[in-house]
């Protein structure tokens, strides 16, 4: 799948894992998670081989997929018969969560819509605490008010002793939520950096007229939309979806500016 | 907080104590039909003024046994290996050993000792209503020592049922009976092959002595066929029984073994 992918994580961030349909994001999620094969020397979670899949590793992993199963049973027996074997669970935190978005305990899954299980998932993988949560495409069948309340509890969530990745090509979904941002390709990471190293290299503004030197352009009811070098030092909002595009199309602009080594 | 990474016994109880839990709701229906069948089949003859003899009975609740124990693995642990359906199992922080011996004490021990238990339970419920009818109790030492060398070779072949459980991904107790009837064949093709080699002459003349003293052993005793454990009580004649048994023992643990150990790398290295 990868030509070349090096990749350091660190604890306290939510990273944003984005890139085209195909790349890979979910086979690196499952790498992570052991649910596929590495090498011993390519992978390493925590100090464990994830393949290998012994238990102090899964007790401090969970990788939520982008359609989870349907499990049989209540929403509350998926709690009791599977959280129960993650040190970190608590029961009436998952209640709550659920509560937050609406599910009953007491509902079976079955019975559920698609987006009702995804939401009793999301609180499911939360209140296992583990220190490392693989999100993949999380916000994916969720309506409006659900994506802002998926965002605001994880936002909740993350402490400086927990990773969460976050697959999405949703990127507007996530918008404030990610930091740092990963972007990747089939040979590897075309961009590992945090909003912040971001918003000090480029800028994003809108002018009625196109400009030759941006990096990406695009025509739009305001004019147009468009990510420059910020070689005045301006303080613009990071727009995912542009900067997205525009990594695609400069590759060897972002590669250069953004020194992708400085994260491995 | 250092974690036993091979086995835990506390981890092993908590992942056994949660399938008994879901082994109602997954597998009651099927148990319950099962004793229904028995039940019908005990109390149908009897309506019409007939009785059932404890041959039958045993060899019906050997059937219903050896049907419960063949389709629980792919009833229990189907989804086990299912790509979305099998996430929650493999992610489950517990060591591959503790999920497969969770995984032998339900389906083996638990299984057979539930469905056992109730239809002895049933029967002689129906024998203590109906004595008459039924002819003789079936919880007697004779019956349970047939009944359990029985049970032996029907753990065997839910071995090979649970690693094709493993193996395939769906139609599994289909795809496990025509594997199953492929090595019938291959073993059969087998011993044609080697009677070739030793010579026909030789393998019949070998039989005919083995057997004469086994008719011997007949006419000399009031021998009454009530099953297939007194058939075994026959097969006693023949000079190479106890060699034969031997082999057979040996081969069933090795096959049973093999196939526990399959499905322990199975779970081990199953990509999802």
């Amino acid at each position: 799948m990868f030509d070349s992918l090096t990749l350091a994580l660190e604890k306290g961030n939510v990273y944003g894992l984005l890139g085209q349909n195909g790349v890979g994001k979910t086979t690196l999620l499952k790498i992570m998670a052991g649910l596929l094969k590495s090498d011993q020397a390519a992978c390493n979670v925590n100090g464990f081989h994830p393949y290998k899949r012994q238990p102090a590793f899964l007790a401090d992993i969970y990788y939520l997929p982008e359609e989870p199963a349907c499990p049989p049973g209540t929403v509350g027996e998926l709690g009791k018969n599977y959280g129960t074997f993650y040190p970190g669970f608590k029961m009436e935190q998952f209640y709550s969560l659920l509560d937050r978005f609406e599910v009953k305990p007491g509902q079976k899954f079955k019975d559920l819509s698609a987006g009702q299980q995804k939401k009793a998932y999301i609180s499911y993988a939360l209140s296992l605490n583990t220190g490392i949560l693989l999100l993949d495409e999380p916000s994916n069948g969720l309506d409006i008010p659900s994506k802002a309340l998926f965002r605001s509890i994880v936002a909740g969530h993350i402490n400086e002793n927990r990773i969460m990745v976050v697959s999405t090509h949703q990127v507007r979904d996530l918008e404030h939520l990610i930091d740092p941002v990963i972007i990747l390709d089939n040979k590897g990471v075309l961009l590992h950096a945090t909003i912040q190293e971001i918003a000090e290299r480029i800028c994003f503004i809108t002018n009625s007229d196109s400009d030759p030197d941006a990096l990406y352009s695009e025509e739009t009811p305001m004019g147009y939309a468009m990510v420059k070098a910020n070689t005045m030092g301006l303080d613009t909002k990071v727009n995912l979806e542009a900067l997205f595009n525009a990594v695609l199309k400069q590759k060897e602009w972002f590669n250069e500016h953004f020194k992708v080594n400085d994260h491995e | 907080m250092i974690m036993n990474n091979i086995f835990d016994f506390n981890r092993f109880s908590a992942v056994t104590a949660k399938e008994i839990r879901e082994y109602f709701r997954n597998y009651g229906i099927s148990i319950v039909s099962i004793l229904g069948i028995y039940f019908l089949f005990l109390i149908l003859p009897v309506l019409v003024g007939g009785s059932v003899s404890a041959l039958s009975r045993i060899s019906m609740m050997m059937l219903l046994i050896a049907v419960i124990m063949i389709v629980a693995p792919s009833k229990l642990y189907g989804t086990v290996n299912h790509h979305r359906k099998g996430l929650n199992y493999v992610l489950l922080p517990l060591s591959t050993l503790e999920k497969t011996l969770s995984m032998f004490f339900i389906t083996a021990v638990f299984t057979t000792f539930i469905v056992t238990a109730g239809l002895l339970i049933l029967d002689t419920v129906v024998y203590l209503i109906m004595p008459l009818r039924l002819n003789e109790m079936l919880f007697t030492a004779h019956s349970m020592e047939i009944m359990g060398i029985e049970l032996i070779s029907l753990l065997v072949i839910q071995s090979w049922f649970v690693l094709g459980n493993m193996l395939f991904k769906n139609q599994k107790v289909a795809k496990t009976i025509l594997s199953l009837l492929g090595l019938v064949i291959l073993t059969g093709l087998l011993s044609i092959f080697v009677f070739n080699i030793i010579g026909y002459e030789k393998v019949g003349m070998f039989f005919e002595e083995q057997f004469s003293d086994m008719s011997l052993n007949i006419d000399g005793s009031k021998f009454r066929v009530f099953g297939i454990g007194d058939m075994r009580e026959l097969m006693k004649g023949i000079p190479i029984y106890k060699k034969m048994m031997t082999i057979q023992y040996i081969l069933w643990s090795v096959v049973s073994l093999g196939c526990w150990i399959g499905t322990y790398r199975l779970i081990k290295t199953r990509k999802y």
